[in-house]
C-alpha cells in the first residue's frame, strides 16, 4: 500500500475526521511496522516522522481528496507559540477514491483497518501525546533491536533531541505490549 | 527548530515565489534534463552517461566532482565527435531559443477523482509519459503545420506546496530572531507570507514545445486550441491505461 493510500484509509477508519498532523503520522508509524510497508519515518520533533507521509497528505489536499482546516488555539507561554491544530476530513471525492480502493485492494485496505482496530485496542484513543510517546519509545526500542531499560530507552531519547519521563515510557511500554509490538 | 536571523527573511520569501515557482526556470530546467535524457540514451555519450548514471561506486563520486555546469555545458555545445541532439537542445538554450508552455492545467481540475488519482500516478510512469509526448507532438504538428518532434515535447509535473505551509516545516514553524527576547515564527513575521492563501498546494501537468507565435493574438489562438486539445489527449489517454489496470471505468466508478 503507497503513502497516499495509507493515509485515505487511516482517516476513513477514524470516521472520515481527524484531528492533528501528529496524530496521523504516529498512527501511520505504527501501522507502517505492524505490517512492515515500505514507507519510510525518521527521528523527528515529535517522534517518527515521514516525509512520504507528510508529501501524501499535500498531494490529496491538493487533489480535493481531503479538506484541512487550522485550528488556532492562542498563544502559549514565554515563548509566545501559537497553538495550532490542523484538523483533516475526507471530501466526497475523497469517498469515492476509498470506495475505488477497497475495490481494486480489499484485503489490503482490510488489513490497515485490523491494523488500526488493534492500536485502538492497544489504548489508542486518538490522545496525539501518548501516541506520540509510544512512538519515540518503539522507536529508540527498534534502533537499538536489543532489550533496555526505562532509563536507558529516556535517555536514549534525550540524545534524539526527545524529553520523555520515565513514566511515560512505561505507560508507552504497556499500550505497546498492548498492541503486542514489543514482548509481554 | 529551524530558525533564521531577521536579515535572511527575503531570501527566504523571494527563492520560492521567484526562483522555484518562475516559468523560464521550469521551461529551461525541463530543456537541459532532456538534452542530458537525450544525449544518455539516442547520442549514446559515454561521458554523460559516467556523469549522471549513479552506479554507486567511488570512481563515479571521483569522476562527477572533477566536472562543474561550465565544463558539461561545453562539452554538449562543442562536442568532439558528431553533434547530436543533446547539443541541438544545448544550442537552443545558448540561443535564447526556448521551448513555450504550450500547456498547464491543476490536476484538481481534471474530472473525476479516480481519473486524477490514475493521472498523478502514470505521470512517474516514463513509458505513459513518453507515449503522452509523442501524441502531444503528433497533435501539435498537424494542427499548427510545423514539424515538432517527440524528442521537443515535454510532459512535466509540478507540485507547489504552499510556501506558507512549508515554512511551518512539516510539524513545525520555521522561527525568525528578530532581535526580540523570543523567537517568532516566520508565518507571523512575514508579511508577504501572512497574504499568501495556504491552501495553494498545486500540483499542476504542463507541455513545454518548440511552438513559434506570431504576436499576441495568434498566441491567445493556439494557446486555446492547445488547452482544449491537449486536456483531450490527456484524459483519453488516463482513460485508456485506466480502463487496461483496472477495467471499465464503468465498472469502477462508485
Amino acid at each position: 500500500m503507497t503513502a497516499d493510500h495509507l493515509v485515505l484509509v487511516i482517516l476513513d477508519h477514524a470516521g472520515g475526521h481527524l484531528s492533528g498532523k501528529t496524530l496521523l503520522q504516529k498512527r501511520a508509524y505504527f501501522v507502517v511496522e505492524i505490517l512492515g510497508l515500505n514507507i519510510r519515518f525518521k527521528a523527528h520533533f515529535y517522534g517518527p516522522f515521514s516525509p512520504e507521509i507528510e508529501s501524501a497528505l499535500a498531494q490529496s489536499k491538493s487533489l480535493g481528496f481531503i479538506q484541512e482546516n487550522a485550528q488556532s488555539f492562542g498563544v502559549t507561554g514565554d515563548e509566545g507559540f501559537e497553538l495550532r491544530r490542523y484538523d483533516f476530513s475526507l471530501t466526497s471525492q475523497g469517498g469515492e477514491i476509498l470506495s475505488f480502493l477497497k475495490n481494486q485492494q480489499p484485503e489490503e485496505c482490510q488489513r490497515v483497518e485490523e491494523c488500526l482496530e488493534r492500536l485502538a485496542t492497544a489504548g489508542d484513543f486518538s490522545d496525539y501525546v501518548s501516541l506520540s510517546i509510544a512512538a519515540k519509545t518503539y522507536f529508540i526500542v527498534k534502533q537499538r533491536n536489543a532489550s533496555m531499560t526505562l532509563e536507558e530507552i529516556k535517555s536514549h531519547a534525550e540524545y534524539l533531541g526527545w524529553k520523555i519521563s520515565a513514566g511515560e515510557v512505561s505507560k508507552a511500554a504497556d499500550f505497546l505490549r498492548n498492541a503486542k509490538l514489543i514482548a509481554a | 527548530v529551524p530558525t533564521i536571523h531577521f536579515k535572511g527573511k527575503t531570501a527566504v520569501e523571494k527563492h520560492e515565489t521567484q526562483v522555484y515557482r518562475h516559468k523560464v526556470r521550469l521551461i529551461t530546467d525541463s530543456m537541459i534534463t532532456r538534452a542530458f535524457e537525450l544525449g544518455i540514451e539516442i547520442d549514446e555519450l559515454g561521458w554523460l552517461r559516467e556523469l549522471f548514471v549513479y552506479d554507486g561506486t567511488e570512481k563515479f563520486i571521483a569522476n562527477y566532482l572533477r566536472w562543474d555546469d561550465a565544463r558539461v555545458t561545453t562539452a554538449l555545445l562543442h562536442p568532439l565527435g558528431k553533434a547530436g541532439l543533446a547539443t541541438e537542445l544545448f544550442w537552443k538554450l545558448k540561443n535564447r531559443q526556448l521551448f513555450k508552455r504550450v500547456y498547464s492545467k491543476q490536476i484538481a481540475y481534471f474530472e473525476g477523482a479516480v481519473s486524477k488519482l490514475v493521472l498523478v500516478k502514470e505521470l512517474r510512469n516514463a513509458a505513459f509519459v513518453q507515449s503522452l509526448e509523442e501524441k502531444i507532438a503528433d497533435f501539435l504538428s498537424s494542427e499548427f503545420g510545423v514539424v515538432v518532434p517527440k524528442h521537443h515535447v515535454v510532459v512535466g509535473s509540478f507540485a507547489f506546496r504552499s510556501v506558507k505551509e512549508q515554512s511551518r516545516d512539516s510539524e513545525g514553524s520555521i522561527m525568525i530572531l528578530a532581535g526580540e527576547k523570543n523567537p517568532r515564527k516566520f508565518e507571523d513575521v512575514s508579511t508577504l507570507f501572512r497574504s499568501i492563501n495556504e491552501k495553494e498546494n498545486d500540483q499542476f501537468i504542463e507541455v513545454y514545445a518548440p511552438l513559434m507565435y506570431d504576436g499576441e493574438v495568434e498566441r491567445r489562438k493556439k494557446r486555446d486550441k492547445c488547452d482544449s486539445d491537449i486536456t483531450n489527449i490527456i484524459t483519453n489517454a488516463v482513460d485508456t491505461q485506466r480502463e487496461f489496470e483496472y477495467g471499465s471505468p464503468q465498472h469502477v466508478r462508485t
